[in-house]
């Protein structure tokens, strides 16, 4: 399958089914998805015409009716040429006659537009001219002796793109063309012969001075000569081009006087040499692959400085115009966005059943904001704005602000080994972390007190040292309190640096304690509660903190006393939290925007003191329990089991305030630069 | 009340029918309060020998209108018209606001370039719309400056173009950080501090020096996207409630419009301060067959939604700076083909109205009984067979520019319309 020649676009007695069309095509194929986007091989094996047998109702608010039809036919498959989706897009009328269909053929295989080559051949005398001027009347005929032939190789099929639509399915020409006595008393008898398939009064079908051998089959005739046309492997770079560089391959500059002629004109030449080469060996075959092999020519695009450029070097043409169509970062489609974001996230944004939708899903980017992000409806709007304007911008930011809080808080509550961003790291881990030691303690006595202690490297600069009672427990059976003995801190060389009694906390400056109260000879903390210590060590060193402690034992569990030492200059970046942090920071930005930075990148710094800042504000805050604060914040879950009792929603609480403020962060490298563009 | 009937009235200028104003809640601090225009694309080529450059058949020659076979050619003040539609209604109550520039030749008929040269004022690709050149030059900085509701639309590198859709999803995006009028999903002050991180951020990019041309250009784009969006905030209080904005109307058995929406919305960004110009679309006017009963509905259809216009503009109190420019691809045949309907035909003409202009109550320009364009002086406007000139597009587009004030300007230099006469339009 992944091996065919690309010629088949064209040539293929088959077309592309997914799991609904193959169903409605009678195509015989078996899906193992109902994935509308996987697609395979089928033919069209349910088409049936207007014969005597065929009995149809249109039903209000259903549709047709087909309740008895003749056989069906085999359907004539041109490849793209005869789907329904080409047939449809490019509609014809009783005096188009195909030649929509014969413009777009050229445009799209053969890279030539017809409509720019009839620009300024016309005259208002000449278009006047009533004497059948496309056959006759040189002004017309320049075009349409090109033009008309390919709209005859389509004569089998109607307005609307049905085979052979017109009653008895012999043909699709309109009875006003075949029978203009029933339309007019005084019309002249026309032309039409019985089992005519094509309009006497055009040229005969065909391609470029050939005469289409059998009306049958004249479609899939045209789709063979085009392939072996020497224009079409261009035109293959051609129509691939914008769906991978972003911009539609350059056109000659039409006015010599405009200005900046001579630079676009250098553009093009230089964009148009590498679309004629590529294509002359994409029909040879690239770099001794097969011929038309369409991955190969993908992938010369992406490989060329077209597509990959990313930076201007003293050896690349000083010609603004050429280095305008060089290299990437343009802006993602509204439909590339949700991919980039379910990816990353884990599920697309506002996505839930609907009905109605082709695919059954209705999502935010794709449908409700679709056009706002510069989407196309194919309808009206079929261009997709390629810059983004302050409503584009807004819908970016929307997304980001949705998404960021529940990312974060279901991507914590993950196995670190489940997660998508933030394995690695925990949510107890702030700008200001150091290290953190839990203990349970044994000792029920002063004089059975232990000592408890943790390193950690300091720089000369405010540290503070957290001891933390952590599971008070009153009942009748007792009472479970921490008692605290000392506080010491040695350096490396095991010199005292800092000695407390902790009876003395109230006399000791920037001691606090958030409950408890100083006894004879300790301080009790009797609840869930921090005690805190300042320290300012005079010099870089690691340092060992040492805590006499014992408790008060009752209920089933020991005292459980955790000591952390938290540096106090967050924006200092100089934690050993701080450093963890900037690490994921280096992830997120490589994951998220593409980015290859260090720790030490000006880029992570920015986004450090973002988080910073962030952390700082949050912490200062009174409603900082949880990940969001309502009615200031609100958090979007996606899944219902997330909201129900038990589901991650309840589980969100934020003691260190990281869940919070990691949602700015990823809110921030949503709605970067490098998030929409690529 | 339905739709349809609502146009109705409103065009019969029944008082008491207008929409209700918006609520506002404050006014923006850098509004636009300059000029403003509209240009409504008639897209597929419409037929202006049943409209403003009335024909009636002729002895010896193919039918011309289906209507002059009962019916003459009616005036209103100095502008004539068909008396087919909504006609006599739309010329009764505006042709004191209105100059008919007729007999333009669009040199083609294909759609394309049709469209390209009617809106750009030339043949070939490179020139901006008169809207974007418009909208660059007068409020650039403004977030919707330039709103583009459909079809095609050349900036020329100019300004970027807006579009205006579902009015729910849209008041979410004018606020993203909103939930509704009273929560927030993200603290206003988190938002702020993210913001001006993203904005640093930016400029460090933007300040790189082996940035790519494209790459650059994007980030300017994003950049002043991100400049301008503080603006978008006010709008909210300039969109009408949910039930009073517009559904499509099934204008005939092939057409479904929503240019009344288009126009509701074009209003409120106007009444915002936050455009200043705007391309409208009515689609459906390639009637290849059945041409006067598709045809009759869509002219009425878009002389309805002007009048609409109107009525909102005025109410608003913006009236008296706006300028409406109305064309199409070009015209239709001069007679009518075996399936009664109309072909294309390159002689088509433009409307530009403005509220009691010096230039308004005429028609100028000049075809013949079959439709085939005059060449006319310049100067005098009159015909002139010797030394006249058929008016083209750009004809009309270069005096449009200069009497908008962008001749001569930085918008307009790089776009010049070079041995091209001048015509007194506007004088």
């Amino acid at each position: 399958m992944n091996d065919r020649s690309y010629q088949e676009v064209i040539t293929a007695d088959y077309m592309m089914v997914n799991f609904m069309t193959a169903d409605i095509l009678n195509s015989d194929v078996e899906f193992e998805t109902e994935d509308h986007r996987v697609f395979l091989p089928g033919r069209n094996q349910g088409q049936i015409v207007r014969d005597d047998q065929l009995v149809a109702e249109f039903i209000q608010g259903e549709g047709l009716n087909i309740t008895s039809h003749g056989d069906f036919i085999e359907y004539p498959h041109a490849s793209a040429l005869n789907t329904h989706s080409f047939l449809n897009r490019y509609p014809t009328t009783e005096t188009n006659r195909n030649r929509t269909r014969a413009r777009w053929t050229y445009y799209h295989f053969l890279g030539v537009d017809i409509e720019k080559s009839a620009r300024r051949t016309t005259d208002s005398v000449a278009l006047a001219d009533t004497n059948n001027p496309t056959m006759n009347n040189p002004a017309c005929t320049v075009c349409h002796s090109l033009h008309d032939p390919v709209a005859g190789t389509f004569q089998n099929y109607g307005n609307e793109g049905f085979y052979r639509d017109q009653h008895g399915g012999m043909d699709s020409l309109p009875d006003t063309y075949k029978h203009p006595e029933w339309f007019s008393d005084d019309a002249e008898p026309g032309d039409y012969v019985e089992g005519d398939t094509w309009f006497r009064d055009m040229r005969e079908a065909g391609f470029d001075g050939q005469l289409a051998p059998n009306a049958e089959n004249s479609l899939q005739w045209l789709g063979s000569v085009i392939a072996e046309d020497p224009r079409f492997a261009a035109a293959s770079v051609k129509f691939w081009w914008p769906a991978l560089v972003g911009s539609d391959a350059l056109t000659p500059p039409e006015a010599s006087e405009d200005v900046g002629f001579q630079d676009q004109l250098l553009a093009f030449e230089a964009q148009n040499t590498f679309i004629e080469s590529l294509g002359e060996e994409f029909a040879n075959g690239i770099q001794g692959g097969s011929p038309y092999s369409g991955r190969d020519l993908l992938t010369e695009i992406i490989v060329s400085p077209w597509f990959r450029a990313t930076a201007l070097t003293d050896a690349a043409s000083t010609t603004v115009a050429v280095n305008r169509e060089y290299g990437t970062h343009r802006l993602l489609t509204p439909l590339e966005l949700e991919q980039k974001s379910r990816e990353l996230l884990g599920w697309t944004w506002g996505a839930g059943e609907s009905f109605y939708q082709f695919d059954g899903i209705w999502t935010n980017l794709m449908d409700r904001f679709r056009i706002y992000y510069g989407g196309i409806d194919s309808d009206g709007i079929r261009e997709r704005s390629r810059a983004l304007t302050p409503l584009m911008a807004n819908v970016a930011e929307r997304q980001a602000i949705t998404m960021a809080c529940p990312a974060v808080v279901v991507d914590f509550d993950r196995e670190d080994s489940n997660r998508l961003l933030f394995d690695g790291i925990q949510a107890d881990v702030t700008p200001t972390f150091q290290v953190r030691q839990t203990y349970n303690v044994s000792a029920g006595s002063r004089e059975t007190a232990e000592t408890f202690s943790v390193s950690t490297s300091l720089h000369p600069a405010p540290a503070v040292i957290n001891i933390s009672f952590l599971n008070d427990y009153a009942e009748d059976d007792g009472d479970r309190n921490l008692r605290l003995d000392s506080l010491t801190i040695v350096d490396s060389q095991n010199s005292e640096v800092l000695q407390l009694e902790l009876e003395d906390l109230d006399s000791i400056e920037g001691a606090t304690a958030e409950c408890g109260d100083s006894r004879s000879n300790h301080f009790i903390v009797w609840g869930n509660c921090t005690v805190s210590v300042s320290f300012i060590p005079a010099l870089a060193d690691t340092f060992e903190v040492r805590v006499v402690a014992y408790g008060d034992q009752a209920g089933p569990d020991e005292p459980l006393m955790q000591i952390q030492v938290d540096s106090d200059d967050a924006e200092s970046g100089l934690s050993a939290g701080a450093a963890h942090i900037k690490v994921k920071l280096v992830d997120l930005h490589q994951e998220l925007l593409g980015e290859t930075l260090t720790s030490n990148s000006i880029e992570i710094e920015e986004s450090y003191q973002l988080l910073v800042e962030t952390w700082a504000d949050r912490r200062s805050q009174e409603n900082n329990f949880e990940a969001w604060s309502w009615p200031d914040e609100n958090c979007f879950f996606y899944l219902e089991e997330q909201w129900e009792e038990g589901g991650v929603a309840h589980r969100a609480q934020d003691p260190h305030s990281m869940l919070n403020t990691w949602t700015s962060v990823l809110i921030y490298l949503m709605t970067d630069f490098y998030y929409l563009h690529e | 009340m339905k739709r349809r009937d609502f146009l109705k009235n409103m065009i019969l200028g029944s008082a008491g029918l207008a929409l209700p104003l918006p609520r506002i809640y404050g006014a923006a601090n850098d509004i636009y309060s300059g000029r403003l225009l509209v240009q409504l694309q008639v897209n597929g080529g419409w037929d202006v020998t049943s409209f403003c450059d009335p024909k009636v058949n002729q002895p010896g020659e193919l039918e011309i209108t289906h209507w002059s076979r009962d019916n003459d050619i009616l005036a209103a003040g100095n502008i004539p018209y068909a008396p087919f539609a909504n006609n006599t209604a739309f010329f009764d109550k505006y042709h004191q606001h209105m100059m008919v520039i007729n007999g333009v030749d669009a040199q083609t008929n294909s759609h394309t370039t049709g469209v390209l040269h009617n809106w750009s004022g030339r043949n070939s690709e490179g020139f901006p719309y008169s809207t974007a050149m418009f909208a660059a030059h007068n409020a650039p900085e403004q977030p919707l400056s330039y709103i583009n509701c459909g079809g095609y639309a050349q900036t020329g590198n100019l300004i970027r173009f807006s579009r205006l859709d579902d009015t729910r999803a849209l008041r979410q995006l004018l606020q993203p950080e909103m939930q509704n009028e009273q929560n927030n999903i993200r603290h206003p002050e988190d938002m702020a501090r993210i913001r001006e991180y993203r904005l640093r951020r930016m400029s460090g990019l933007i300040a790189r020096e082996d940035n790519i041309p494209r790459r650059q250009t994007n980030l300017e784009a994003y950049e002043s996207a991100l400049n301008g969006v503080s603006s978008l905030t006010n709008f909210t209080d300039f969109i009408p409630p949910d039930d009073e904005i517009l559904d499509n109307v099934q204008v005939n058995s092939e057409v479904s419009s929503n240019l009344g929406r288009q126009i509701q919305m074009s209003i409120a960004a106007f009444d915002a301060g936050i455009a200043s110009a705007v391309d409208l679309i009515v689609f459906g006017f390639d009637t290849y067959t059945d041409h006067d009963n598709l045809h009759e509905p869509l002219l009425a259809h878009t002389t309805e939604s002007l009048d609409l216009l109107w009525t909102l503009a005025e109410e608003r109190g913006f009236a008296d700076r706006m300028t409406v420019v109305i064309g199409s691809d070009f015209g239709r045949t001069n007679h009518y083909n075996a399936d009664d309907g109309k072909d294309h035909w390159p002689i088509g003409s433009v409307i530009v109205m403005e509220q009691n202009p010096s230039w308004g109550n005429r028609a100028v320009g000049a075809t013949d009984e079959l439709h085939n364009a005059y060449q006319m002086n310049p100067a005098t406007l009159e015909r002139d067979d010797d030394n006249g000139t058929i008016i083209y597009p750009k004809h009309v587009h270069k005096a449009l520019r200069r009497y908008l004030v962008l001749e001569s300007t930085a918008v307009d230099a790089p776009f010049p319309f070079n041995n091209t006469e001048d015509f007194d339009f506007f004088d």
